[in-house]
């Protein structure tokens, strides 16, 4: 889960991290109360578009400005637009701060097999991408793991002061700064926590200019008072069905279970010159909904034109499956889409014949995962109308 | 011979009470696992399919001999029983949980280092020695005894793949899922080291996918380590970057972990990579005539 700019400040400022002052404004009118509570002392404020997604600045979602009338101008340009793909409903009207140096500082999990521990990053070379600094001054970066046994020590937090390019009456703030960022990783289960830039102010102080926070969707069951970006997708609509689900941009949709099985299906597909409309892992759904949510879903999408579900029976039984797969089927309207359906592992050849013998004129049985997925390429190409529906009962079908 | 597990591992599965545990003991029984306990806080003295229910592993350890847990809790519990596991000494847990917090696995795999249990997973089909023992989720009859070891982040594309091979007549000697979480037990690397050792390996399958840079350091491993040859498969091809495919760990961000650094890594490495699970079953097919014939 992502947490917006102004999410991760909270949480940050809670920590004890100083962050800038600033106010949510969902429209024009709440911009200009926030310009007389916060631009006239700053002399100006900077609008922020709150979007869950960085580059922000380039698609134009970060305006600063100096009087009351240019923020209400600029807000209502912004609110209500799209930038890189989310809806602008909130912008965060901060007060302007005065930069003398800007500082990269970060924590995040490290996945790497020989230290999957937290990482904590810190260059003084701010304000740029971290790809950027590690690409134009890798010198100036400098990284400590810390042992999740241990927590962090105080003089790894000194070694990062050291290496921050402050004086040393400002490392002292730094450090602190680090710990903080730290507890907040920690006690949040977050995944990153990125403050860039770090600023240190013309009157000394070290602020918080922008923050990214990210929390690991499998712990959020602790965090419930955590609020972060919601977004109103059709992944997240799945997501809440139980179904991990990406859209692309092909005319196959697919139905598989197991992240792999799926991936693996949609790169055969592509081999063998179809185009996948999404990516659609049932998971442990399967048995549950998960292909009557998941043809619902595909259905909605007007680019799909042939539906194909490729299922491996493992903990599961293609029996049942297939069971749940006629249910599902029976469910659609009459003309609906061709479905074409294999399915190997346990009992899988109960299940192709309880698929079979549904007599379905819409679902389509195929014996090998070559053979089906190539009737879903070919009925796709030829739009709905297809071959003739006679698939299931050809030589070396399912019968 | 085989790696890790053989029919004489003797499991206890934590959470044998709950509709997965009871369900997944049954079917590993069937399949001939030696389920010698069951664990399960509260409902000690209880028994599910005749296996004998504990309170503590260390009970389960004593009274029956336990030395490989299978992990069945829900996510927010796995932590306890891989801590409990580690306390009890057994020689390996096999997390079969999915949704573990990844603060979790981290705080137990370095437990793990200080008591040496070795952890396969979590969010790991498991492991099977076909013929022998099957710890997991997989269908045991797509397995047969022979010569090819195979090692997945995947749980459903390795079991098409072990199919796809049995169906050729090549039968497997151990076959293992190390988890699809961006955190896991035993890596690639400790895998293809066992194999290499494993005097019933042949050849070894590696199947890999997009996100995370195990694989790129599993060709380099194999450049230095491995003589068996290697047939590998990276999934994700046409997965755009920057979306989660289903796995915490499938997704390329930053442009680490793309598909094509891995497949060249590993072409690089003298690792043929294939495209599909049937291609990937005639790589190994081919590999295993070409030596028993000679003409390699």
């Amino acid at each position: 889960m992502k947490l917006l700019e102004y999410q991760a400040k909270e949480l940050l400022a809670e920590y004890g991290i100083d962050v800038p002052r600033g106010s949510v404004c969902r429209s024009p009118e709440e911009v200009a109360a926030a310009w007389d509570q916060i631009g006239v002392l700053a002399g100006g404020v900077v609008l922020k578009a709150q979007i869950p997604s960085g580059r922000r600045g380039k698609a134009g979602g970060i305006r600063v400005v100096r009087d009351r009338a240019a923020a209400e101008t600029a807000a209502s340009e912004l609110l209500g637009t799209t930038l890189n793909g989310f809806p602008v409903g909130e912008l965060l009207v901060e007060e302007l701060v005065l930069i003398k140096r800007e500082l990269y500082l970060s924590v995040l999990t490290d996945t790497s097999p020989a230290h999957p521990w937290p990482l904590i990053m810190i260059s003084a070379q701010g304000g740029m991408d971290i790809e950027e600094i590690a690409a134009a001054a890798p010198d100036s970066l400098h990284r400590v793991h810390v042992d999740p046994a241990y927590g962090l020590h105080p003089f790894q937090g000194r070694f990062l002061g050291r290496h921050s390019g402050l004086p040393s009456d400002k490392q002292v703030m730094l450090v602190a700064a680090v710990g903080a960022m730290y507890r907040a990783y920690w006690e949040n289960d977050a995944e990153l926590v990125e403050i860039n830039p770090l600023v240190i102010t013309e009157q000394g102080s070290l602020v918080a200019v922008d923050a990214k926070v990210t929390i690991d969707n499998a712990a959020r069951y602790r965090h419930k008072d955590l609020k972060g970006a919601e977004i109103d997708s059709v992944e997240t609509r799945a997501a809440a069905m139980g179904l991990s689900y990406v859209e692309l941009d092909g005319d196959i949709g697919l139905i598989s279970n197991g992240a792999g099985l799926t991936m693996a299906t949609m790169d055969h597909l592509a081999l063998l010159g179809g185009r996948p409309a999404n990516f659609l892992d049932t998971g442990e759904r399967i048995l549950r909904g998960g292909i009557a949510d998941g043809l619902s879903l595909l259905l909605a999408n007007p680019q799909v034109r042939t539906v194909l579900i490729n299922v491996f029976g493992g903990g599961v039984r293609c029996d049942v499956i297939a069971q749940k797969i006629v249910e599902a089927v029976e469910a659609l309207p009459a003309a609906h889409i061709p479905v074409v359906a294999t399915l190997h592992g346990r009992n899988d050849e109960v299940g192709r014949r309880i698929l079979a013998e549904a007599g379905l004129p819409g679902l389509r049985v195929l014996p090998t995962i070559d053979e089906a997925l190539a009737t879903a390429v070919l009925l796709a190409k030829n739009g709905a109308g297809g071959p003739s529906g006679a698939d299931a009962g050809r030589p070396g079908g399912a019968r | 011979m085989s790696i890790l597990v053989d029919r004489d591992t003797r499991v206890v599965v934590q959470g044998i009470t709950g509709t997965f545990g009871s369900y997944h003991s049954q079917l590993m029984r069937d399949y001939g696992t030696a389920i010698v306990a069951g664990v399960t806080p509260g409902k000690g003295g209880s028994i599910v399919n005749g296996i004998p229910v504990f309170e503590s592993l260390i009970e389960a350890r004593d009274e029956c001999g336990a030395e490989v847990a299978a992990v069945l809790v829900p996510g927010p519990f796995v932590k306890d029983a891989v801590f409990e596991a580690a306390d009890a000494g057994l020689r390996m847990v096999v997390c079969l949980v999915e949704g573990v917090p990844v603060k979790d696995t981290m705080l137990m795999k370095r437990r793990l280092m200080e008591t040496g249990t070795i952890m396969i997973g979590p969010n790991s089909p498991g492991i099977v020695t076909p013929g022998q023992t099957l710890i997991g989720f997989m269908p045991g009859h797509v397995y047969a005894p022979g010569p090819v070891g195979i090692v997945s982040r995947s749980g459903t594309f390795s079991y098409q793949v072990a199919d796809e091979l049995t169906k050729r007549g090549v039968g497997q000697s151990t076959c293992l899922g190390i988890g699809g979480d961006p955190i896991s037990g035993v890596s690639f690397i400790d895998i293809l080291g066992m194999f290499e050792a494993d005097a019933a390996t042949e050849v070894i399958v590696l199947i890999g996918e997009i996100g995370r840079t195990a694989e790129e350091e599993a060709a380099e491993y194999i450049r230095e380590h491995v003589g068996k040859p290697v047939v590998s498969m990276i999934l994700g091809a046409t997965a755009p970057p920057g979306k989660q495919m289903g796995h915490a760990g499938a997704i390329v961000t930053a442009g680490r972990g793309t598909y094509v650094s891995k497949v060249t890594a590993l072409e690089e490495a003298g690792v043929p990579v294939a495209r599909t699970a049937g291609e990937v079953a005639a790589m190994a097919y081919d590999v295993l005539r070409s030596r028993t014939t000679g003409d390699a």
